[in-house]
């Protein structure tokens, strides 16, 4: 006899159900009340594509002025000019 | 990223050291892309993106020396980014936005839903909802208003698809408390999602 999951419960194994790492037990706790819960099947499809969905929509890459800022940024730090303080790695260790 | 990839990159950092400048260029081109784009999710704009990054690289040029070669070197370069990044932001003074902890699931005492009358799938159709462009600038907006320690957690493992060892390695946390991030992440961005597309209101 299977006790099922409270949707709480349900909600907190949800990392390691979609990753399948529940033990045995817990996981067919879970099916049991994902059977008969819509309000966790809901949640499970939406929890599930959160990560893609951000993913999509936050991926900026970066445009051609700054990387070309980037690299005049470190020629100016690697090749310090007139009196400043050259910089460069350490390597007294 | 490849074995020799990785061997390369080691290689790289060791010439880099011995004041070989094109080295350290090339190291730099291999992987200013990719560290962008994390620094541009921790940042939320592209501002602060830049200047993160400018600082993050020469930190790590003036550090090279400390790199162990038995980690990987992004490891070590995403830590750098990831304390770059958060150094900027407490010098930045950056004034709290309501955090995301609201969008959080409740529940009844008996550990039921709290709210039965609205669509938990919604949220994964937002994308059919809202346009790609305000999309992309709410969830921007929104990564920041997530808890620092869960933000980065998530972005690193969720969004940049690194291994959990791996993200748990760089945040330098256990991989237990790792997945405990990501998951409570995962559930405040769903909750918002859920908003944006809106069927669910915190």
């Amino acid at each position: 006899m299977i006790v099922p999951m409270s949707c709480r419960e349900t909600v907190s194994c949800l990392l390691d159900h979609v990753e399948r790492r529940l033990g045995s037990t817990r996981a067919r706790r879970l099916e049991s009340h994902l059977k008969e819960c819509p309000r966790c099947r809901e949640f499970l499809a939406s929890y599930r594509a959160t990560p893609r969905i951000v993913r999509r929509a936050t991926a900026v890459a970066p445009d051609r002025g700054v990387r070309r800022r980037l690299h005049a940024a470190i020629r100016r730090a690697l090749r310090p000019s007139g009196s400043d303080t050259p910089v460069g790695p350490r390597r007294d260790r | 990223m490849t074995m020799a990839a990785r061997d390369d990159d080691r290689d790289l950092v060791a010439q880099a050291v011995n004041g070989d400048h094109g080295a350290f260029a090339t190291l730099v081109r291999r992987h200013e892309a990719r560290t962008f784009r994390l620094i541009h999710r921790l940042a939320g704009n592209r501002a602060d993106a830049e200047e993160i990054l400018q600082d993050t690289f020469l930190r790590v040029y003036r550090k090279l020396h400390t790199y162990d070669r038995r980690a990987r070197f992004t490891t070590w370069l995403y830590r750098v980014a990831v304390n770059t990044a958060r150094m900027h932001r407490r010098a930045a003074g950056v004034r709290r936005a309501e955090s995301l902890e609201s969008y959080l699931p409740g529940f009844t005492r008996a550990g039921r839903h709290r709210r039965i009358d609205v669509d938990y799938s919604a949220a994964a159709r937002v994308e059919a909802r809202v346009s790609a462009s305000e999309l992309s600038r709410v969830l921007l907006q929104a990564l920041t208003r997530l808890p620092e320690r869960y933000r980065a957690a998530f972005v690193l493992r969720d969004l940049h698809e690194l291994p959990s060892r791996e993200a748990a390695a760089i945040l330098s946390i256990d991989e237990r408390a790792l997945r405990q991030r990501v998951h409570r992440a995962r559930l405040m961005l769903r909750g918002y999602l859920g908003a944006v597309a809106g069927s669910e209101r915190a």
